[in-house]
């Protein structure tokens, strides 16, 4: 328990008066300091401004402005790749102008990219664009380390994956196979800090569920459901023995209880309204499975060192 | 935590030896699944009662008496009783709301009804998840009654964040989580259009932006951080959303709220992806809208921080 959590259960409790807070908490030294909150906000305007002007650039090109000249479409594109490229160059990755600049030149390497498709109509499909956009941010995700990049790279993927036709393979389960490989890539090359590989985690377990629940209800596969399982058995394994992440765990554990359920609902044929008294016994289901999961996770947390 | 009671006991703010330490509560992950995990169960809970009971007045008495055994429920210490006592009691406040559809119809004054009768329960009880619940659906109705000017609801939840995580820390945290939450849908609703006229949601940016520029000046206690803040909130206006974004963001670090940070970092993301499909304003206008905040941004940053070692 942090110490400021501990000062407002010894208020809540009755063991301090609510009028003593303020100067328990500045004996605590719980709040921040000046120079914690000029990291914080000098990092926060360097991310903000740089999320902030490089999205107002990409709906700049996304209106098709036919007022503008196209030499001057090009001209601002690429001064604008060009001059983040020169602070990434000039202060280096190790600093957070330099890793801001690096995230401007990816965001203005898919405005360009848009540009010569929205210019020159190459006949591309949406799909691709977003493909090549990911691959060619990728090495510089590679050779500066950046988090924020490899996200981006992710997301693009998944978007050019989710777009691209696929026939005669189910779409949610190329995600899936995809967020999994990503992850386990991130989690061998980087597994510190957590916050990056929970994300595509997440990701993951929200894409098994929704390919779960579909095979369910819509038409079963067995490979799919079979990946599904091994999925299931892998985060469990793994993140309880060997690389402890209870976070991964409850995550899972959501997706096997929506899934156990999904099943009972078809089987039960509530789903089709032929039997809507059903729906008393899967609500029990769901408590009894989310309290067992609850008391598990809770067992495991105890185990693990602090 | 002696250490810290020692501190305090110097101080003469405590007397009496070391509390004995309170039993911890479940971690942030496995109270979200539960919570998750009980809202399904509500939904079929909902349905059962919906079954069960013939007519919107059986309905409504059902869910009001389903809310009630909840909330004893709640006083339980076995998980799966609580479980047991959320799912029945979410499940009641819908039968309840059901009810009072039928009785009153329309939606206007049922929902604004079941906004106030929602502050009730979450007095009641001590479950976190369950006050989280009741404050975020308590807004979210007021926000459904107030319909075309449902964003101002907007200035509300982003008062009561700012008073639960800095004016009165002692108010239980939950509280100010579950007006952060809706404070995140209520501008993502005025993104969908749902519910709000263009003035409503620059009246909702603006009231936000008003709480972002209270809590800059109260967490950093200089008038150049509120007179910066101020900028900003000027300029976000027309990018909905933003400024309620940078308030959870803000009050997330200044107040030792890490989830309440990455809400605020989520929200903000999430905002710029729907930004894209507002109609309201033409991309070009979005794009200047867009690029001004950030330059903004970028021009304050250089301005104070110029002389930061990196």
């Amino acid at each position: 328990m942090s110490p400021r959590a501990q000062i407002l259960d010894w208020v809540e409790r009755g063991h301090l008066s609510a009028a003593h807070i303020p100067q328990a908490f500045e004996l605590a030294q719980v709040s921040p300091t000046a120079a914690q909150w000029r990291r914080f906000l000098s990092r926060l305007l360097l991310a903000a401004g740089t999320l902030l002007t490089g999205a107002g650039v990409i709906f700049f090109f996304a209106y098709n402005w036919s007022g503008l000249p196209r030499l001057a479409r090009f001209g601002i594109v690429e001064a604008l790749l060009l001059a983040a490229f020169a602070v990434t160059w000039f202060r280096g990755t190790a600093v957070p102008a330099g890793r801001a600049a690096l995230f401007m030149a990816a965001l203005m390497t898919g405005a360009l990219f848009a540009l010569i498709g929205q210019t020159y109509q190459l006949g591309a499909d949406p799909w691709q664009l977003f493909a090549l956009w990911a691959l060619l941010i990728l090495p510089w995700a590679f050779a500066a380390r950046q988090p924020d990049l490899w996200l981006l790279s992710f997301l693009l993927a998944q978007i050019a994956l989710g777009l691209r036709p696929w026939s005669g393979f189910n779409p949610t389960w190329i995600l899936c196979l995809f967020s999994v490989a990503t992850q386990t890539g991130w989690e061998f090359a980087a597994p510190l800090p957590r916050l990056g590989p929970r994300i595509v985690g997440t990701v993951a377990a929200v894409e098994m569920s929704i390919l779960i629940v579909s095979q369910i209800f819509d038409r079963f596969h067995l490979l799919p459901t079979t990946g599904y399982l091994l999925w299931l058995a892998a985060v469990v394994v793994v993140f309880t023995r060997f690389r402890p992440d209870l976070m991964m765990v409850a995550a899972a554990l959501l997706s096997a209880i929506i899934a156990i359920v999904s099943f009972c609902a078809r089987g039960l044929h509530l789903i089709n309204g032929e039997n809507l008294g059903g729906a008393f016994l899967l609500a029990f289901v769901v408590i009894a499975l989310s309290g067992a999961a609850a008391k598990w996770l809770q067992h495991l947390a105890k185990r693990e060192p602090a | 935590m002696n250490a810290l009671w020692q501190q305090l006991a110097d101080a003469q703010l405590v007397i009496g030896p070391v509390p004995p330490p309170a039993k911890p509560g479940p971690a942030w992950y496995v109270a979200a699944m539960l919570g998750i995990a009980a809202w399904i169960a509500a939904i079929f809970l909902t349905l059962a009662i919906v079954v069960f009971f013939d007519g919107m007045h059986a309905i409504g008495i059902a869910g009001t008496l389903a809310c009630a055994a909840g909330l004893v429920l709640l006083r339980h210490p076995n998980p799966f009783v609580t479980q047991l006592g959320l799912a029945a009691s979410i499940a009641g406040q819908a039968g309840m709301f059901l009810g009072l559809g039928g009785w009153l119809h329309g939606h206007h004054v049922p929902a604004a009804i079941m906004a106030a009768v929602l502050i009730g329960p979450s007095l009641l009880t001590a479950n976190a998840f369950y006050r989280i619940w009741c404050t975020g659906a308590s807004l979210l109705l007021l926000t459904v009654s107030l319909d075309e000017w449902g964003a101002l609801t907007v200035g509300i939840a982003a008062a009561l964040v700012t008073a639960v995580f800095i004016v009165w820390p002692q108010v239980p945290r939950a509280y100010g989580y579950g007006a952060a939450i809706a404070l995140i849908a209520i501008d993502a609703f005025s993104i969908f259009g749902l519910n709000t006229t263009l003035a409503a949601g620059y009246g909702g940016s603006i009231l936000a932006g008003a709480a972002l520029v209270y809590a800059a000046y109260t967490l950093l206690g200089t008038s150049r951080a509120a007179v910066y803040t101020a900028l900003i909130a000027c300029v976000a206006i027309p990018v909905n959303g933003l400024a309620a974004a940078l308030l959870i963001v803000f009050i997330g670090f200044g107040c030792g709220a890490p989830l309440l940070l990455g809400l605020g970092v989520a929200a903000c993301l999430g905002y710029l992806g729907h930004y894209y499909y507002d109609l309201s304003l033409t991309l070009l206008l979005k794009s200047a809208a867009l690029t001004g905040t950030g330059v903004l941004l970028l021009l304050i940053r250089w301005t104070a921080f110029r002389k930061e070692p990196s």
